[in-house]
């Protein structure tokens, strides 16, 4: 065959070829073209923007996104950041019963994320009490019966009567229990277990959430914690023994709890940044700890108490430290070792509730000496001044959230930040007008004072009759949406 | 000063400095175009007279601190700016594009080498980033069906690898 022949055979091959992909595209022109659907034109860089404030106030979320389209899903998967974060709380979703994410998210995120530093989030506050499991179990009952259009009144109240269901022991024909067997004829209809058996399974639905918490801390622990040198931030959050709902733990359960989150969390950390634990006394990865190695990085710390600011938790890198709940004489011990940490930068008390002991009340006044401190904040403190007394001479920013007068404690300021610790119409204008005399009381040398989330209005009639120190600069007002206007500037 | 701005649908705006000065791109051109009016070859007049609706509202605001990534981000918008936002969606995504293109974006204020923070409260939102919260406000809890309806956008997974992809992401149901 000569080389001309050849050629016209490959020509030849080559068309068909070329026709029957013509042919096979065909019914995709005709289907929507996605270059029409205008999401589909959005550059890659601005849709991980979208994907990654899409996934932020639940991470787990990420597999829906996997699961849009094929360009989604290479997206997501080839962008390490997106994964960069493992986020395990407990979470009720669309009326079903609290769970956890699956164990295999923990291994995706630590394999996606490649080497990247990680986030790292363990939230069990909402983590079951009985109490709260019998109530799910009834609430996701209630939302399958009204779904089908039927009165819910009947689980309702017998709910309300709750004391008589659970007991196993009763089966006369009057008492509610009976009324559980005569109404739940949803057992077979909707597939349902027998409401009485609601005991059983919340004691199941317990037990599976804690299985649940025991392989994901054994997932995020893995390899003797070896993945936990990526850590860059942590907040470990587990209960009290009394849940937020009021409802109590039960002890043994409670103690596993803990148990399962922690003690897996043996690696070294030396990538940990920021860390806030609440609920927590000892970690297994800071129990070891020598000053001067894991965690001299740490720089942020927030701890719900001072009695768990123990001195493996200081760190000569740390420049921002958040305590909340002082109240009791026990957690002022820690105080005396604040002025160690040399390098601090900002210092936030919250105590949100007005109680605390009468040991506190008498409590000496500890001397507080921070001389890098910049900024300084509290969050509803009127007893702090009683026992506390602050020498920060190098202080920039004081910021006060308050709801009441609230006792100066002499503290020597650039700027003051003064802010109600709520605002609404319930709030009476004498209350209104004492929140803003402390400030004036707190001013001192100060030469700027912005009063945040404050109205106007209120303000410029308060401050008509108000003289003003010559110190003063400039007063601003942050209703807090957009510019902060200054309402009064020093001639 | 004012600068004079022609649009790919050749519509002429007249825009004060100031508020060009938010935009990165027209930043850039100003400086070589002299006298002229800049061109927009990739932006409508619809889209940059929102755009600069959304500059004029903000042109006082301070400068937004340069983002490290280090900051909590938030998909929280304001008042004003989510009146601004409730647009269709066309008109969303072209804002989001022109946004990109017009290089409206906290990287314009490491440029100008403003130095960080010293404002009261910052704005640190641009136009096409609010318009990106809003994108993801809208896909924030929805199965992918959902997601894929809202957008209009065709699976184009076969059976076999949604089912594999399913399969990987097991946590899908436990989340």
């Amino acid at each position: 065959m000569s080389q001309l022949q050849k050629l016209r055979k490959t020509l030849s091959d080559v068309t068909a070829i070329r026709n029957a992909l013509i042919k096979e595209l065909q019914p995709f022109e005709l289907a929507p073209s996605p270059s029409l659907v205008p999401i589909e034109k959005i550059p890659n860089e601005n849709l991980i923007q979208i994907f990654d404030y899409a996934i932020q106030d639940c991470h787990p979320d990420i597999c829906c996104l996997l699961l849009v389209s094929k360009r989604w899903h290479n997206l997501v998967m080839k962008t390490s950041s997106l994964w960069a974060r493992i986020e395990l709380v407990c979470r009720r979703i669309n009326n079903r019963p609290t769970s956890l994410p699956h164990v295999s998210y923990v291994k995706a995120c630590y394999t996606r994320s490649m080497e990247r530093l990680l986030d790292v989030v363990i939230d069990y506050t909402s983590f079951l009490t009985d109490y709260n499991s019998r109530k799910e179990n009834i609430e996701h009952l209630t939302s399958i019966v009204e779904s089908k259009g039927e009165s819910s009144f009947l689980i309702k109240d017998l709910w309300e009567n709750k004391d008589s269901v659970f007991d196993e022991e009763c089966d006369c024909d009057d008492c509610s229990a009976s009324r559980w067997d005569e109404a739940y004829g949803y057992e077979y209809e909707y597939g349902y277990k027998n409401p009485r058996k609601l005991v059983d399974e919340s004691t199941e639905a317990r037990k599976r959430l804690l299985n649940r918490v025991e392989a994901l801390g054994l997932e995020l622990g893995t390899d003797n914690g070896k993945l936990m040198g990526r850590w860059k931030s942590a907040n470990i959050l587990i209960p009290s023994s009394v849940a937020t709902t009021g409802t109590r733990y039960d002890e043994k359960e409670f103690a596993k709890l803990k148990k399962l989150v922690l003690a897996p969390l043996v690696g070294d950390t030396p990538s940990l940044l920021t860390l806030q634990i609440r609920n927590i006394h000892v970690l297994p990865f800071l129990k070891r700890l020598d000053k001067t190695s894991r965690m001299a990085n740490v720089h942020s710390l927030t701890l719900d108490a001072l009695e768990y600011f123990p001195s493996c938790l200081q760190s000569d890198a740390l420049h921002y430290l958040s305590i909340g709940h002082v109240r009791n004489y026990n957690q002022l011990a820690p105080l005396a070792t604040l002025p160690s940490l040399q390098e601090l930068k900002f210092l936030n008390f919250s105590s949100p509730y007005s109680y605390y002991s009468q040991q506190l009340r008498l409590a000496p006044q500890t001397i507080i000496r921070l001389k890098g401190l910049k900024k300084l904040s509290f969050r509803y403190q009127s007893h702090l001044d009683r026992y506390i007394r602050f020498e920060t001479p190098h202080l920039e920013e004081v910021h006060v959230k308050t709801l009441d007068d609230t006792p100066d404690m002499g503290i020597s300021t650039s700027t003051l930040v003064w802010e109600p610790w709520y605002w609404n119409e319930n709030v009476s204008r004498e209350t209104c007008r004492k929140i803003l005399d402390s400030a004036f009381v707190w001013l001192g040398l100060a030469h700027t004072l912005i009063l945040r989330n404050f109205p106007e209005d209120f303000v410029l009639e308060y401050l008509k009759d108000r003289e003003h120190p010559s110190t003063l600069r400039v007063i601003y007002v942050d209703e807090l949406k957009g510019v902060p206007r200054a309402v009064y500037v020093a001639k | 000063m004012s600068i004079t701005i022609v649009t790919s649908d050749n519509e002429q705006f007249c825009v004060e400095k100031l508020v060009a000065q938010r935009i990165a791109l027209i930043e850039d051109m100003v400086e070589n175009a002299g006298d002229r009016p800049i061109p927009l070859p990739n932006v409508t007049a619809s889209v940059l007279r929102k755009i600069l609706e959304y500059c004029e509202h903000h042109k006082n605001d301070p400068l937004p601190p340069y983002d490290d990534g280090s900051r909590s981000r938030t998909t929280h918008i304001s008042e004003w700016d989510q009146k601004f936002i409730t647009v269709d969606q066309e008109m969303l995504f072209e804002i989001i594009l022109a946004a990109n293109y017009l290089e409206m974006k906290p990287l314009l204020y490491v440029r100008l080498n403003v130095p960080r923070v010293q404002c009261l409260t910052a704005c640190n939102a641009v136009a096409g980033d609010i318009g990106c919260k809003t994108v993801a406000n809208m896909i924030k809890g929805k199965s992918p069906e959902e997601i894929r309806k809202l957008f209009n956008i065709v699976n184009n997974f076969t059976p076999e690898e949604e089912a594999q992809i399913r399969k990987e992401a097991e946590w899908a149901e436990d989340r």
